[in-house]
């Protein structure tokens, strides 16, 4: 009969917690966080959609990279309570976000394309048609 | 009376025709599936073939099943002390359980069928009367458009009456009643292009449902103090012994001599309604103090486990209970029976085909409270009480409606007080606990009363649709036939001696004199001298038809008179055959009827001889008194009465019903139109359409108003926003 063993949190071992924190995965961290703020301001802060749409495409990029080198950090890892980690999910997770970007500018460009044709302007500041 | 063919097993037969009952309803419902689904394309002969082939094979297959109930049948009985004994049953109720209907919680009904003497009985009365009038109405309706429909109804009406009297359970029977009802309604309103007659069907249906308010509640009584609505107990295995029996146990209690005999109460597994009151009758403590909470010494039978003890406080006790469930029953019966606040609908009723008139408003449907408390006489007779309301009810309908009818000029309408008059015999009878004659008295009614009714029918035929009495007479020459037959029928609704009316109802005066006689009440002596009185106008107001109708000479237009001719064949033939049982039905069963019944005796009255003597002669004074006064009046001097134009007090408060329609008319529709006026302004226009349907748009215009102004256009504002969002929920989901 194999019993699930259920650890709670205050007994499990999370000694090996601070080695996954080496100086690279902070590093990469750190760029990761970087590019996903410009990517946000960017979202924010600009009026064209274009440059929208980019700004997105920077914040996909961020969370692909803090998946990658979450995964390369994890590899060495010994396995705690049994489990194993599944550090290939982050590189699988991030082929995911490749794919789904490429259709999300893809469909985006044919928006703002077809906006533009019919209105002659990629401003947020004149596409308020739907306002109140 | 046994049908059954000799080679025939009779335990074999027993259980064959008790899982055979469900036929019985199942042929007319049949019928009327066929006449209602081919309205249109089915031909009138074959219209009205299936129905009456439906209500004969219906009165074939209860007379079988009624000869193998009370065939008698030799059953092994566990006596008290372990031993099985041989017991040749004289009787032995046909039950049959065809599966659960509701089961919740602790609550079960079941639609299951159940025929004893009782139901057997009338059932029997239902069918074959019912047979009659739809050969009847196969002449009296011929020229009608909506043929088809009427007989449909006809069968669904039979169905529900059937159902009603065949249930084992209070539930199944109120779908029945309600049935009956909505029959009655489609009925009476039968030609509903007339305003008049569908607003008639209107006022019989709302004063049922007053009744059937009381009904409903007394069924929830019985219910939470019971915890069933069963009649009795499911049907077993034949062998095994299911009546409630007390077991004598002598046990010696320490400290005391002697020995201290002790009850035990036997009950059946799953005891039904009667089983209750069985047992608890058979049980010695004076049952009106007995409280609520209670159980037998092993504690086989325990009432503390039911619903009651939650709901009822300590001082309610199983008397209370019982006239309680017993009352609210009764005016359940008082709204269906047309008994005295609730009778207006029935006069009105009239409005309806006179075969209908016959069937559902004379016969049958109007008697189903007779039989509701005959079916449920064990719970009577716990309750003195509900007793005493009955008879008081019963004594002063009869009066009231016997008053009512002396000076109706309609012949329909003169019937119909008559009927009221004679229903309320029935529960003075069953309120003095002769229960046994009340349903005689039901059994011989439906006979006369079908029969007045059908021949005030083929009188009508007669005389183009004319119903006014002032506007007949002579007729005895023109419609020999109807006139033997209506005189026949008139003689046994007055009481003259050896028909079957006088058979009944002396046997409930004699009843309710014995019942004065031994309780000295005088209220019951009171009730004695209303029901002579009642008797006398009984005699009076039939023969004063019979004589403004069949004597003197025809006052009808020259036009009408042309064409008075005797009814067809198919109308005549039940009204001979309704006719010798008019006349002989009372003999057949006047001494063996109580017996077959198996009712408890009510009166110790066979110690009481001179009580019979003293009330054959007094009833027969006023049958014959009445009788000679009304044929000296209106058959020998022709007087044409004018009722709504005299000037004599008494002929005006009969007239008027003694302002009983007036109060209804004027006082409680009033106050309802009042109340309904109050309800609307109250309800609907303040709370509903002012509060709900108006509040409830503004409140929303007012709200999106305020948060429309979020959408701003501005996309950076919206993304902005869903940037917040998800530090929100990331906020929350880390913090947890």
């Amino acid at each position: 009969m194999n019993e699930v063993h259920f650890v709670t949190l205050a007994e499990a071992d999370f000694s090996w917690l601070p080695s996954l924190f080496s100086f690279r995965l902070l590093s990469c961290l750190a760029l990761a966080t970087a590019i996903f703020s410009i990517g946000a301001w960017g979202v924010l802060a600009r009026r064209n959609i274009l440059v929208m749409l980019i700004s997105v495409e920077l914040m996909l990029n961020a969370v692909m990279l803090c998946f990658v080198s979450f995964s390369r950090a994890l590899v060495n890892l010994p396995a705690p309570n049994g489990n194993a980690f599944a550090a290939e999910g982050g590189q699988i997770f991030a082929l995911f976000i490749i794919a789904v970007a490429a259709a999300e500018a893809a469909v985006g460009l044919a928006i703002v394309m077809a906006y533009f044709r019919n209105r002659q302007t990629v401003d947020t500041r004149d596409i308020q048609a739907l306002k109140h | 009376m046994n049908l059954l063919p000799e080679w025939m097993d009779p335990q074999r037969a027993h259980a064959f025709y008790a899982d055979a009952l469900f036929l019985i309803p199942l042929l007319p419902f049949l019928g009327f599936l066929i006449n209602a689904l081919t309205r249109k394309g089915i031909s009138r002969g074959a219209s009205g073939g299936v129905a009456c082939l439906a209500a004969a094979l219906s009165f074939l297959w209860t007379l079988l099943s009624f000869s193998a109930s009370a065939g008698g049948l030799a059953d092994h009985v566990r006596l008290p002390d372990g031993s099985l004994c041989l017991v040749r049953d004289p009787a032995h109720p046909l039950h049959a359980v065809y599966g659960t209907w509701i089961e919740v919680g602790a609550f079960h009904c079941s639609f299951g069928l159940y025929m004893d003497q009782l139901s057997g009985l009338l059932a029997l009365v239902v069918t074959g009367v019912g047979l009659l009038i739809h050969i009847y109405s196969m002449g009296y309706m011929g020229h009608d458009k909506a043929y088809a429909r009427y007989f449909a109804y006809l069968n669904l009406f039979l169905f529900a009456m059937l159902v009603l009297i065949l249930s084992d359970n209070l539930v199944l029977t109120f779908v029945g009643w309600e049935g009956v009802g909505l029959c009655s309604y489609l009925l009476i309103g039968f030609w509903y292009e007339d305003a008049a007659k569908a607003s008639a069907g209107m006022k019989a249906f709302i004063f049922n449902r007053v009744g059937d308010l009381g009904f409903l509640l007394g069924i929830f009584t019985l219910l939470a103090v019971f915890g069933t609505v069963d009649y009795v107990a499911p049907p077993r295995q034949l062998g095994t012994y299911r009546a409630p029996v007390i077991e004598p146990r002598l046990m010696k209690p320490t400290g005391q001599g002697g020995d201290v005999a002790q009850e035990t109460l036997l009950m059946p597994e799953n005891p039904g309604l009667l089983d209750y009151a069985k047992g608890l009758s058979l049980l010695a403590a004076p049952k009106a103090t007995r409280p609520l909470r209670f159980s037998t010494p092993d504690g086989r039978i325990d009432l503390s486990r039911n619903l009651a003890t939650r709901i009822f406080p300590d001082w309610f006790t199983l008397g209370t209970a019982m006239t309680l469930a017993c009352v609210l029953l009764f005016v359940g019966a008082c709204g269906k029976s047309a008994q005295l606040p609730l009778y207006a609908w029935l006069p009105d009723a009239m409005a309806g085909p006179t075969p209908v008139s016959a069937l559902i408003h004379a016969a049958t449907m109007v008697t189903a409270g007779v039989y509701m408390a005959a079916r449920l006489h064990p719970l009577y007779l716990m309750s003195p009480e509900a007793m005493h309301v009955m008879a008081c009810v019963g004594g002063l309908t009869a009066i009231f409606a016997a008053l009512c009818a002396l000076t109706q000029t309609d012949i329909k309408k003169v019937l119909a007080y008559s009927t009221v008059s004679q229903l309320g015999y029935m529960f003075l009878g069953a309120g003095v606990g002769a229960f046994a004659f009340a349903i005689f008295h039901v059994v011989t009614h439906a006979f006369f009363k079908a029969l007045l009714f059908l021949c005030s029918g083929s009188v009508i035929h007669a005389m183009s649709g004319e119903q006014d009495m002032r506007k007949m007479g002579g007729l005895r020459k023109q419609l020999p036939l109807t006139f033997i037959t209506m005189f026949i029928g008139a003689l046994a609704l007055a009481g003259f001696p050896f028909f079957a009316g006088w058979w009944s109802k002396d046997a409930i005066l004699a009843q309710v004199l014995a019942r004065a006689h031994e309780s000295h009440e005088s209220i019951y002596y009171l009730l004695y001298v209303l029901a002579v009185v009642g008797a006398f106008c009984t005699a009076f107001y039939s023969f004063r038809l019979i004589g403004m109708t069949f004597f003197g000479t025809c006052r009808a237009s020259a036009e009408v008179k042309q064409h008075i001719h005797e009814s067809p064949p198919t109308m005549t033939t039940p009204l001979l055959v309704l006719a010798f049982l008019s006349a002989a039905g009372g003999v057949l069963w006047a001494n063996s009827l109580p017996t077959f019944l198996n009712f408890p005796e009510p009166t110790q009255n066979a110690n009481h001889p001179q009580v019979h003597h003293v009330n054959l002669v007094v009833t027969l004074v006023a049958a014959f008194g009445g009788i000679l006064l009304a044929l000296f009046l209106y058959a020998k001097n022709q007087k044409v009465p004018q009722p709504a134009q005299s000037k004599n007090v008494l002929v005006a408060l009969s007239w008027n019903k003694f302002g009983v329609e007036a109060f209804y008319d004027k006082v409680v529709t009033t106050t309802f139109i009042i109340l309904a006026e109050m309800l609307y302004l109250v309800v609907d226009v303040l709370i509903i359409d002012t509060l709900f349907v108006n509040g409830l748009g503004f409140a929303t215009r007012a709200t999106s108003g305020a948060l429309r102004r979020m959408q701003s256009g501005v996309v950076n504002l919206y993304a902005a926003g869903i940037l917040l969002g998800a530090l929100a929920v990331l906020f929350f989901l880390l913090r947890g």
